[in-house]
């Protein structure tokens, strides 16, 4: 049977969370929510994801902040982390990119946006 | 009131005018209009005798065909006082110049709010020139134009703020690589009378001209966001548009409650983009960059609209946090036959995806059209093609039912 891709999402707004739970669901993943890094840190501890949806502007700690624990802190550095964020300047995107991020999901974001990078960083699936 | 009647009514007041100086195409012209269910027919030589004709008569035309040429005064001048009348006729252009004139005088005659009901050059037949106007639309209904003569008073316009009867209608955006729905642009409307729709250009400058435009786009950006709010929450990840002119981004006040709105209904702000105009984006650099830093800091996005009607220096673009560019309508109608068309098209998607930009095309209203703006390199398109902008209930009721409608309009594209 074939396992069904997992993703983590953090974002401390609610409608944002429940749409890309939506959104993974109908493109055949499973999501988990978290609404801040404290307890991003804490799921990403206790089970696998394939990949991980961070929004750069928290209220508590941010994006950049929370990528570099990730990394750093769980030694997860080949796990996908992208950056979920409001439109970046070109600049930007070259920043987070060397921040950790493996890739940037721009806000607002679109259902081709969201598969394009399930199949760019997800499992191949067969 | 009864419809039928009225547009008896109109097709008996149609007049038409004609103004060339040869006094046969002249007299040939007039016999052929007749039959073809214009009322009224008079012939001038010349535009000075027409405009004294207009001056001396309560009765206008509702057409005009006229000449550009002339021994004394011109065609252009003609036009110039035309387009002060209320309702503005439309013309016909008729004459000898070369091409290059006679269309220059077509977009000068648009841009004065001339209605231009055709132009050929001679030699022509007056039998072809007949029957093309033949089949020219009518114009607005009797009732529209004694209404549209009338503009909307101080205290007509403070009720329907009060009465919340400024309203928005919802066009939808989609995107020329997938077929999705990607958002919506919200455009104000009035509510008037019976609840009959008040159009923007009726509209937004008597708001302004009383100060209550900053009212009523706080009407409609509540509207928005409700609809955005019930969009998200179903599922659908679409974002939303509000113009607002930047005299009103620059009041924080203004800006501290769209943030208040968009955080009551728990939405992101980055779902909403702030559209200001092109012509007011090039102004004053320093002030221009303060605004829209600030629309960006609260989280929205912010988009340059109507890209193409003014002249921005690659300077401003480049120190502007835009998000997108919205390219000019009228740069898109009939773009596929045209080629200058195509080259400002292509130069503005080019230079907006290698900054970064959302480039969207509006006014789509043919599949050519359509197909042309996404080979050309626009990432999404606005149109009547699309869907006509409706109210936010019917939006997510088209939203639902036309996921693949705008699959299928895409798909027509593939490559062939």
């Amino acid at each position: 049977m074939r396992r069904v891709p997992a993703a983590l999402v953090v974002d401390d707004n609610a409608i944002n969370r429940r749409l890309l739970e939506s959104i993974l669901r109908r493109i055949g993943w499973q999501a988990s929510l978290c609404e801040n890094g404290a307890a991003a840190l804490a799921a990403l501890g206790q089970c696998s994801f394939d990949l991980v949806l961070l929004d750069l502007r928290m209220p508590d700690v941010g994006g950049a902040e929370i990528c570099r624990r990730i990394r750093n802190e769980l030694n997860l550095t080949a796990l996908p982390v992208i950056a979920y964020t409001a439109h970046g300047m070109l600049e930007d995107r070259a920043r987070m990119l060397a921040e950790g991020f493996s890739g940037l999901l721009i806000k607002p974001v679109s259902f081709a946006d969201v598969r394009g990078i399930c199949e760019e960083f997800g499992p191949v699936l067969s | 009131m009864n419809a039928p009647v009225e547009l008896t009514r109109v097709v008996s007041e149609r007049r038409a005018w004609i103004v060339l100086w040869d006094e046969q195409v002249r007299s040939r012209l007039a016999g052929e209009l007749a039959p073809q269910g214009w009322l009224e027919v008079r012939t001038f030589p010349n535009p000075s005798e027409a405009l004294q004709a207009l001056r001396a008569s309560d009765e206008p035309p509702d057409l005009v065909v006229t000449g550009l040429y002339f021994e004394v005064s011109d065609g252009f001048d003609l036009m110039r006082e035309l387009a002060e009348l209320r309702p503005a006729p439309a013309v016909y252009l008729l004459s000898h110049q070369q091409r290059a004139v006679i269309r220059a005088a077509v977009s000068l005659a648009r841009e004065r709010g001339l209605r231009v009901a055709g132009y050929a050059d001679f030699p022509v037949s007056a039998m072809s020139v007949a029957q093309s106007l033949a089949h020219y639309p009518l114009q607005r209904r009797a009732v529209d134009r004694e209404m549209d003569s009338l503009p909307l008073e101080r205290a007509e316009l403070q009720a329907m703020v009060d009465a919340r009867k400024i309203v928005a209608f919802m066009q939808p955006k989609v995107n020329l690589g997938s077929g999705e729905v990607v958002g919506f642009e919200a455009l104000m409307r009035g509510l008037g009378p019976n609840d009959a729709i008040i159009a923007p250009d009726r509209l937004i400058a008597p708001l302004s001209a009383n100060g209550l435009l900053a009212d009523a786009t706080v009407l409609v950006f509540e509207e928005t966001v409700e609809f955005l709010g019930q969009c998200l929450q179903e599922g659908f990840p679409v974002s939303a548009s509000v113009n607002a002119p930047l005299g009103l981004i620059s009041d924080p006040s203004f800006c501290r409650l769209l943030i208040d709105r968009v955080e009551r209904r728990g939405i992101d702000p980055s779902w909403i983009t702030v559209e200001i105009t092109e012509t007011e984006a090039m102004s004053d650099l320093a002030t221009v960059t303060e605004r829209t830093a600030r629309i960006r800091m609260m989280g929205f996005n912010l988009s340059i609209d109507d890209f193409g009607s003014a002249y921005s220096s690659f300077m401003q673009l480049s120190q502007l946090p835009f998000s997108e560019l919205k390219i000019e309508r009228s740069f898109v109608t009939s773009l596929h036959v045209d080629p200058v068309k195509q080259a400002i098209v292509s130069a503005c998607a080019t230079l907006g995806t290698r900054l970064g930009l959302h480039v969207v095309a509006e006014g789509v209203e043919s599949p050519l059209e359509l197909r042309a703006v996404r080979s050309l390199g626009c990432t999404e398109a606005q149109g009547f093609l699309v869907a006509r902008p409706v109210p936010p209930q019917k939006a997510r009721n088209w939203l639902r039912a036309c996921e693949g409608i705008a699959q299928a309009a895409c798909a027509e594209l593939s490559p062939d």
